[in-house]
Protein backbone atom coordinates (compact mmCIF):
# COMPACT_ATOMS: atom_id res chain seq x y z
CA UNK A 1 0.00 0.00 0.00
CA UNK A 2 3.24 2.20 0.80
CA UNK A 3 3.84 1.86 -2.63
CA UNK A 4 1.01 3.26 -4.15
CA UNK A 5 -0.33 5.58 -1.70
CA UNK A 6 1.51 8.33 -3.05
CA UNK A 7 -0.15 8.47 -6.40
CA UNK A 8 -3.55 7.20 -5.67
CA UNK A 9 -3.84 9.99 -3.33
CA UNK A 10 -2.55 13.00 -6.03
CA UNK A 11 -4.67 11.49 -8.68
CA UNK A 12 -7.48 11.59 -6.15
CA UNK A 13 -6.67 14.79 -5.37
CA UNK A 14 -6.77 15.95 -8.63
CA UNK A 15 -10.01 14.84 -9.54
CA UNK A 16 -11.87 15.84 -6.73
CA UNK A 17 -9.86 19.51 -6.21
CA UNK A 18 -10.40 19.11 -2.22
CA UNK A 19 -8.02 17.17 -0.35
CA UNK A 20 -9.59 16.16 2.53
CA UNK A 21 -12.50 14.44 0.67
CA UNK A 22 -9.33 12.95 -1.47
CA UNK A 23 -8.01 11.32 1.15
CA UNK A 24 -11.09 9.82 2.20
CA UNK A 25 -11.95 8.07 -1.58
CA UNK A 26 -8.30 7.18 -1.21
CA UNK A 27 -8.87 5.40 2.12
CA UNK A 28 -12.21 3.53 1.21
CA UNK A 29 -9.98 2.83 -1.93
CA UNK A 30 -7.48 1.09 -0.40
CA UNK A 31 -10.12 -0.70 2.21
CA UNK A 32 -12.17 -2.15 -1.16
CA UNK A 33 -9.22 -3.28 -2.50
CA UNK A 34 -8.30 -5.20 0.67
CA UNK A 35 -11.66 -6.76 0.82
CA UNK A 36 -11.20 -7.63 -2.66
CA UNK A 37 -8.07 -8.32 -2.38
CA UNK A 38 -8.92 -12.38 -3.94
CA UNK A 39 -10.02 -10.52 -7.17
CA UNK A 40 -6.74 -9.58 -8.18
CA UNK A 41 -5.29 -12.37 -9.97
CA UNK A 42 -1.92 -10.05 -12.07
CA UNK A 43 -0.12 -8.99 -8.91
CA UNK A 44 2.02 -7.46 -12.39
CA UNK A 45 -1.26 -4.92 -12.41
CA UNK A 46 -1.69 -3.99 -9.09
CA UNK A 47 -1.56 -0.44 -9.82
CA UNK A 48 -3.99 -0.20 -12.70
CA UNK A 49 -5.83 -2.47 -10.73
CA UNK A 50 -6.08 0.19 -7.73
CA UNK A 51 -6.19 3.00 -10.04
CA UNK A 52 -9.19 1.24 -11.26
CA UNK A 53 -10.97 0.89 -7.69
CA UNK A 54 -10.08 4.60 -6.82
CA UNK A 55 -11.72 6.00 -10.17
CA UNK A 56 -15.25 3.48 -9.80
CA UNK A 57 -14.97 5.16 -5.94
CA UNK A 58 -14.42 8.82 -7.59
CA UNK A 59 -17.59 8.16 -9.80
CA UNK A 60 -19.94 6.68 -6.99
CA UNK A 61 -19.48 9.62 -4.90
CA UNK A 62 -19.74 11.75 -7.63
CA UNK A 63 -22.98 10.18 -9.11
CA UNK A 64 -23.91 10.42 -5.14
CA UNK A 65 -23.67 13.99 -5.21
CA UNK A 66 -24.95 14.70 -8.42
CA UNK A 67 -28.07 13.00 -7.05
CA UNK A 68 -28.11 15.75 -4.06
CA UNK A 69 -27.96 18.50 -6.75
CA UNK A 70 -24.58 20.47 -4.79
CA UNK A 71 -21.52 19.34 -6.80
CA UNK A 72 -20.90 22.50 -8.20
CA UNK A 73 -20.96 24.16 -5.04
CA UNK A 74 -19.04 21.35 -3.28
CA UNK A 75 -16.38 21.61 -5.92
CA UNK A 76 -15.86 25.05 -6.78
CA UNK A 77 -15.19 26.17 -2.51
CA UNK A 78 -11.65 26.59 -2.76
CA UNK A 79 -9.59 24.16 -1.17
CA UNK A 80 -8.55 25.09 2.86
CA UNK A 81 -6.08 22.63 3.14
CA UNK A 82 -3.80 23.51 0.24
CA UNK A 83 -0.73 24.08 1.82
CA UNK A 84 0.45 26.55 -0.80
CA UNK A 85 -1.02 28.03 -4.07
CA UNK A 86 1.17 27.98 -7.36
CA UNK A 87 2.83 30.42 -9.22
CA UNK A 88 3.42 31.37 -12.68
CA UNK A 89 3.25 28.03 -15.06
CA UNK A 90 2.43 25.67 -12.21
CA UNK A 91 -0.45 27.40 -11.63
CA UNK A 92 -1.55 27.92 -15.38
CA UNK A 93 -0.94 24.18 -15.66
CA UNK A 94 -3.22 23.51 -12.66
CA UNK A 95 -5.54 25.69 -14.36
CA UNK A 96 -5.41 24.08 -18.02
CA UNK A 97 -5.63 20.55 -16.65
CA UNK A 98 -8.46 21.66 -14.21
CA UNK A 99 -10.19 22.80 -16.84
CA UNK A 100 -10.49 19.38 -18.91
CA UNK A 101 -13.09 17.44 -18.17
CA UNK A 102 -13.14 14.61 -16.05
CA UNK A 103 -12.00 11.54 -17.69
CA UNK A 104 -9.60 13.18 -20.01
CA UNK A 105 -7.88 14.74 -17.02
CA UNK A 106 -7.69 11.07 -15.53
CA UNK A 107 -6.77 9.49 -18.78
CA UNK A 108 -3.74 12.19 -18.52
CA UNK A 109 -2.91 11.52 -15.94
CA UNK A 110 -2.78 8.15 -15.61
CA UNK A 111 -0.79 7.61 -19.06
CA UNK A 112 1.42 10.46 -18.39
CA UNK A 113 2.24 10.59 -15.38
CA UNK A 114 1.38 7.67 -13.53
CA UNK A 115 2.96 5.75 -16.21
CA UNK A 116 0.22 2.99 -17.36
CA UNK A 117 -0.27 2.42 -21.04
CA UNK A 118 -3.27 3.12 -22.85
CA UNK A 119 -4.48 0.02 -21.88
CA UNK A 120 -4.34 -0.32 -18.57
CA UNK A 121 -5.64 3.07 -18.38
CA UNK A 122 -8.94 1.97 -20.54
CA UNK A 123 -9.52 -0.76 -17.92
CA UNK A 124 -8.85 1.69 -14.88
CA UNK A 125 -11.34 4.23 -16.25
CA UNK A 126 -13.59 1.16 -17.54
CA UNK A 127 -14.03 2.62 -21.28
CA UNK A 128 -12.97 1.39 -24.23
CA UNK A 129 -8.97 1.57 -25.51
CA UNK A 130 -10.21 4.08 -28.31
CA UNK A 131 -12.21 6.67 -25.94
CA UNK A 132 -9.06 6.32 -23.49
CA UNK A 133 -6.87 7.29 -26.77
CA UNK A 134 -9.05 10.37 -27.88
CA UNK A 135 -9.32 11.41 -24.36
CA UNK A 136 -5.62 11.55 -24.21
CA UNK A 137 -5.14 13.16 -27.69
CA UNK A 138 -7.80 15.97 -26.93
CA UNK A 139 -6.36 16.54 -23.66
CA UNK A 140 -2.89 17.11 -25.26
CA UNK A 141 -4.51 19.39 -28.00
CA UNK A 142 -5.27 21.25 -24.55
CA UNK A 143 -2.22 21.77 -22.98
CA UNK A 144 -0.49 22.01 -26.43
CA UNK A 145 -2.48 25.39 -27.34
CA UNK A 146 -1.88 26.39 -23.66
CA UNK A 147 1.56 26.03 -23.98
CA UNK A 148 1.69 28.06 -27.25
CA UNK A 149 -0.35 30.68 -25.57
CA UNK A 150 2.48 30.78 -22.38
CA UNK A 151 4.93 31.45 -24.83
CA UNK A 152 3.41 34.11 -27.15
CA UNK A 153 2.49 36.22 -23.61
CA UNK B 1 6.78 8.86 -33.44
CA UNK B 2 9.74 10.40 -32.25
CA UNK B 3 8.65 13.74 -32.47
CA UNK B 4 5.35 12.25 -30.00
CA UNK B 5 7.84 11.00 -27.41
CA UNK B 6 9.69 13.90 -26.86
CA UNK B 7 6.16 16.04 -26.79
CA UNK B 8 5.32 13.65 -24.28
CA UNK B 9 8.08 13.77 -22.09
CA UNK B 10 7.83 17.81 -22.43
CA UNK B 11 4.26 16.59 -21.23
CA UNK B 12 5.51 14.87 -18.20
CA UNK B 13 7.52 17.26 -16.90
CA UNK B 14 4.88 19.96 -16.89
CA UNK B 15 2.83 17.67 -15.28
CA UNK B 16 5.34 16.40 -12.22
CA UNK B 17 4.30 19.15 -9.84
CA UNK B 18 0.71 18.52 -10.53
CA UNK B 19 0.70 14.54 -10.01
CA UNK B 20 3.37 14.56 -7.78
CA UNK B 21 2.83 11.81 -5.28
CA UNK B 22 1.44 12.98 -1.76
CA UNK B 23 3.72 12.17 0.98
CA UNK B 24 2.28 9.27 3.42
CA UNK B 25 2.30 11.27 6.65
CA UNK B 26 0.53 8.53 8.69
CA UNK B 27 -1.89 8.03 5.97
CA UNK B 28 -0.88 4.36 5.61
CA UNK B 29 -0.71 2.99 9.27
CA UNK B 30 -3.85 4.97 10.01
CA UNK B 31 -5.54 3.13 6.84
CA UNK B 32 -4.13 -0.36 8.33
CA UNK B 33 -5.51 0.06 11.61
CA UNK B 34 -8.64 0.15 10.22
CA UNK B 35 -8.33 -2.84 8.01
CA UNK B 36 -10.90 -5.02 9.11
CA UNK B 37 -9.31 -7.68 11.43
CA UNK B 38 -11.97 -11.11 10.40
CA UNK B 39 -8.97 -13.79 9.23
CA UNK B 40 -9.93 -15.88 6.85
CA UNK B 41 -9.75 -18.83 9.33
CA UNK B 42 -12.55 -17.26 11.08
CA UNK B 43 -14.50 -16.64 7.42
CA UNK B 44 -14.71 -20.12 6.48
CA UNK B 45 -15.47 -21.40 10.42
CA UNK B 46 -18.31 -18.63 10.17
CA UNK B 47 -19.34 -20.37 6.28
CA UNK B 48 -19.19 -23.65 8.09
CA UNK B 49 -21.33 -23.01 10.62
CA UNK B 50 -23.86 -21.02 8.74
CA UNK B 51 -24.18 -23.38 5.96
CA UNK B 52 -25.11 -26.51 8.87
CA UNK B 53 -27.20 -24.10 10.61
CA UNK B 54 -29.11 -23.68 7.71
CA UNK B 55 -29.19 -26.92 6.69
CA UNK B 56 -30.25 -28.57 9.35
CA UNK B 57 -33.27 -25.81 9.83
CA UNK B 58 -34.00 -26.92 6.19
CA UNK B 59 -34.38 -30.46 7.02
CA UNK B 60 -36.19 -29.38 10.30
CA UNK B 61 -38.60 -27.29 8.59
CA UNK B 62 -39.25 -29.67 5.77
CA UNK B 63 -39.92 -32.54 8.30
CA UNK B 64 -42.23 -30.28 10.19
CA UNK B 65 -44.41 -29.99 6.14
CA UNK B 66 -46.63 -33.09 6.77
CA UNK B 67 -47.53 -32.04 10.20
CA UNK B 68 -48.39 -28.89 9.46
CA UNK B 69 -49.91 -30.03 5.96
CA UNK B 70 -52.46 -32.46 8.49
CA UNK B 71 -52.68 -29.51 10.97
CA UNK B 72 -54.04 -27.35 8.23
CA UNK B 73 -56.61 -30.20 6.79
CA UNK B 74 -57.83 -30.96 10.41
CA UNK B 75 -59.04 -27.10 10.63
CA UNK B 76 -62.94 -26.94 9.21
CA UNK B 77 -64.32 -23.98 7.79
CA UNK B 78 -67.93 -22.69 7.92
CA UNK B 79 -69.96 -24.50 5.63
CA UNK B 80 -70.79 -21.72 2.80
CA UNK B 81 -74.04 -22.52 0.85
CA UNK B 82 -73.05 -21.25 -2.53
CA UNK B 83 -76.18 -22.52 -4.28
CA UNK B 84 -74.51 -21.70 -7.80
CA UNK B 85 -71.16 -23.55 -7.61
CA UNK B 86 -70.49 -27.23 -6.89
CA UNK B 87 -67.22 -27.55 -5.14
CA UNK B 88 -67.27 -30.87 -4.61
CA UNK B 89 -66.82 -31.59 -8.23
CA UNK B 90 -63.33 -29.51 -7.89
CA UNK B 91 -60.10 -32.64 -7.62
CA UNK B 92 -58.36 -31.75 -4.46
CA UNK B 93 -56.46 -35.08 -4.56
CA UNK B 94 -53.14 -32.99 -6.48
CA UNK B 95 -53.42 -30.04 -4.29
CA UNK B 96 -51.70 -31.65 -1.27
CA UNK B 97 -48.46 -32.43 -2.94
CA UNK B 98 -48.36 -28.92 -4.84
CA UNK B 99 -48.77 -27.12 -1.65
CA UNK B 100 -46.04 -29.24 0.11
CA UNK B 101 -43.73 -27.97 -2.71
CA UNK B 102 -44.11 -24.50 -2.51
CA UNK B 103 -43.75 -24.48 1.30
CA UNK B 104 -40.53 -26.21 0.71
CA UNK B 105 -39.41 -24.40 -2.12
CA UNK B 106 -40.35 -21.37 -0.41
CA UNK B 107 -38.64 -22.09 3.21
CA UNK B 108 -35.12 -23.54 0.68
CA UNK B 109 -35.02 -19.96 -0.60
CA UNK B 110 -34.99 -17.87 2.97
CA UNK B 111 -32.79 -20.50 3.91
CA UNK B 112 -30.52 -19.21 0.88
CA UNK B 113 -31.43 -15.82 1.63
CA UNK B 114 -30.38 -16.17 5.09
CA UNK B 115 -26.97 -17.97 4.62
CA UNK B 116 -26.16 -15.74 1.81
CA UNK B 117 -27.12 -12.33 3.87
CA UNK B 118 -24.80 -13.51 6.56
CA UNK B 119 -22.34 -15.27 4.32
CA UNK B 120 -21.49 -12.53 1.96
CA UNK B 121 -23.39 -9.39 3.83
CA UNK B 122 -22.91 -5.96 1.52
CA UNK B 123 -21.18 -7.48 -0.92
CA UNK B 124 -24.30 -8.97 -2.99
Amino acid sequence: MQAHQGQIRAFLRRLCKNEALADDLAQETFLRAYSRLDQLQDKSSQKAWLFQIAYRIFLDYIRKENRRKNIDDQRIQPDTMTPAAPHGLKMDITRAMNALPDDQRAAILLCLSYGLSHSEAAKALNQPLGTVKSHIARGKLALRAFLTAYEKA
Amino acid sequence: MMQENSEDKIFQDLLSDYSAPVEDKGFSSYVMSNLPTATSTHKSLKRAIVGCAALVGGIFATMQIPAFWRYVNSMSLPKVDVPQMNLASIDTSTLGSSYTLAAAACMAMLCVWFASTLLFGDNM
